[in-house]
């Protein structure tokens, strides 16, 4: 389960884009697709990221997950459309409602493959990089993104550790397997407090680990990874600056049509 | 009474079996060392025991009829690092929380708390409203096989018991267990990586690799012979290279040579003998 939230590791082409060029790519996709809700183009777009998801060697079988855990926030969103906040008629509805879909699907994919096709780590450098000028205004850049990536790294040992502890307390009569659900629900306190309780020994020992290895924090760190932007890197840079600056130009048309 | 796998099967993952066609019985009253190399399939044949995991081919049997997780009740299984496992506010909620959950009455479970606390040695007075959080490791630990005894099972399944205890600790718990054997006549299984310290208790050895038993029998048996232990992917015992070496010097062969008392007894009335003659 938790293994379809990460990074995939197919050996694509997309995998050894600088982390910098490829979030900077995402970032100018997603605003262009809030300012840009032309018809022709939601197609273009959708026929782009199908062709990034081949280019990345990513499964098909993970964009039908994708699509259906997200099929939800669709039906939602075509029923406030259509019948919430029913426009002048069905149709503009529809549509509007379509378009939205469209927007959330593309949002959802393209930071799906952002983190399919990047290792959690170097997702995090980038990040860091390309935030760096905040650090000028004080704003604890380094730190955040470090606490970022040890809450990512930890999510598959939590999942692990809750599923031995849900399995150890059947073990001795917390019947999953019987009862109604209040009393199920119930049930969930045995469960969740030793998962608490050990990632809290956890993150002690992390930070004891820590300070064993001399971390002290950003100001003088030297990193295992250099990053530099390749020829490569500025094309998917330039692409996404294309697209953004496409769609930013025809918002502003339609605004001064207005 | 018997508890029995017959040709269970078991992948985590299409195509990489985990368990292939196992076949186990287990008395009641009996004592089972199980072992094997990590990864030979060792925890999760006991999880498929307690019910836990439904094996995909094969199935569990007790006393002759097929059980489902319902009538596993009676096998309690204590899990490596149990002492995880707890969550309540004082020892004694956290060992009457299995008997609670079977539905007993108050009155009841109090009885089984106070029971299984004697069982492992933890005085009532001093640890009944104790946190569990704030014991030592060794105290969490028998806190949570209490739980488990709380529950009066037939079979006692432990994995691993005794990784991170000290030797006093890893005695108690070994002393434990054979007195449920023989008070209650409880069937114990002990999965174990060092058979060194269970043997002096077990009768029975069960050896598993990659997801089968590949030796089932009397310890000394199938570890004598040097050559077949490396083959089962276990390290031979220091004891045991130790009898093999005093039988090529004239010495009588050991019966349990990793009893050390025992051991060292049937070599001094050799000595005597000898001496005697």
């Amino acid at each position: 389960m938790i293994g379809t939230l990460l990074y995939q590791g197919r050996g694509s082409c997309a995998e050894t884009w600088d982390p910098r060029a490829k979030l900077l790519f995402v970032l100018c996709l997603v605003i262009d697709l809030m300012v840009d809700h032309r018809p022709g183009w939601m197609l273009v777009r959708a026929a782009a990221i199908l062709l990034l998801w081949a280019l990345s060697r990513l499964p098909w079988r993970l964009l039908g997950y994708t699509l259906l855990s997200v099929s939800l926030l669709f039906v939602s969103t075509m029923l406030y459309h259509t019948v919430i906040v029913p426009g002048d008629d069905l149709q503009t509805g529809l549509i509007r409602g379509a378009v939205m879909c469209l927007q959330i699907l593309g949002f959802v994919l393209l930071l799906s493959f952002l983190v399919y096709t990047t290792p959690p780590m170097v997702l995090a450098e980038g990040m860091e990089a390309l935030l760096s000028p905040l650090k000028r205004l004080r704003v604890p850049v380094h730190e955040a993104v470090m606490i970022f990536t040890i809450a990512l790294r930890f999510l598959p040992i939590l999942a692990g550790e809750f599923e031995k502890v849900r399995k150890a307390q059947i073990a001795r009569g917390a019947g999953f397997h019987r009862g109604r659900l209040g009393r199920r629900l119930r049930g969930l306190l045995p469960m969740v407090v030793p998962v608490i309780v050990q990632a809290l020994l956890r993150a002690e020992e992390l930070a004891t680990a820590m300070e064993a290895r001399c971390y002290r924090g950003d100001v003088g760190r030297t990193r295992l990874r250099c990053y530099r932007m390749r020829g490569t890197d500025w094309a998917v840079v330039a692409v996404g600056v294309a697209c953004l600056v496409s769609g930013v130009t025809h918002g502003i048309q339609l605004l001064t049509l207005r | 009474m018997q508890l029995r796998l017959e040709r269970v099967s078991f992948a985590y993952r299409r195509g990489l079996p985990v368990l292939r066609e196992v076949d186990l019985a287990l008395e009641s009253g009996e004592f089972v060392a199980l072992a094997g190399r990590s990864g030979s399939g060792k925890s999760t044949l006991v999880q498929v025991m307690k019910g836990l995991i439904r094996p995909d081919g094969g199935k569990v049997t007790l006393a002759g009829t097929a059980a489902g997780p319902e009538q596993l009740d009676s096998v309690g299984l204590v899990f490596q690092y149990p002492e995880h496992q707890l969550f309540a506010q004082s020892v004694y909620d956290d060992i009457a929380f299995g008997p609670r959950q079977q539905g007993l009455e108050e009155q009841l479970v109090e009885q089984r708390v106070l029971a299984a606390m004697a069982a492992v040695g933890l005085d009532p007075a001093r640890y009944r409203e104790a946190s569990p959080f704030e014991l030592s490791g060794g105290e969490k630990r028998r806190v949570a096989i209490a739980g488990v005894i709380a529950l009066e099972p037939r079979w006692l399944i432990l994995d691993e018991p005794t990784a991170g205890l000290d030797g006093r600790g890893r005695k108690a718990l070994f002393s434990l267990l054979e007195r449920l054997r023989q008070v209650r006549g409880v069937g114990v299984l002990v999965v174990t990586h060092r058979l060194e310290e269970v043997l002096p208790y077990a009768t029975r050895l069960v050896v598993m690799q990659d997801g089968r038993i590949i030796g089932d029998g009397e310890p000394l048996a199938l570890l004598s012979d040097e050559a077949r232990v490396r083959a089962m992917g276990l390290e031979p015992l220091d004891s045991l290279l130790l009898r093999q070496r005093l039988m090529e010097l004239g010495w009588p062969a050991l019966d349990a040579p990793w009893d050390v008392d025992l051991a060292a007894e049937a070599l001094l009335a050799h000595r005597r003998g000898r001496a005697g003659r």
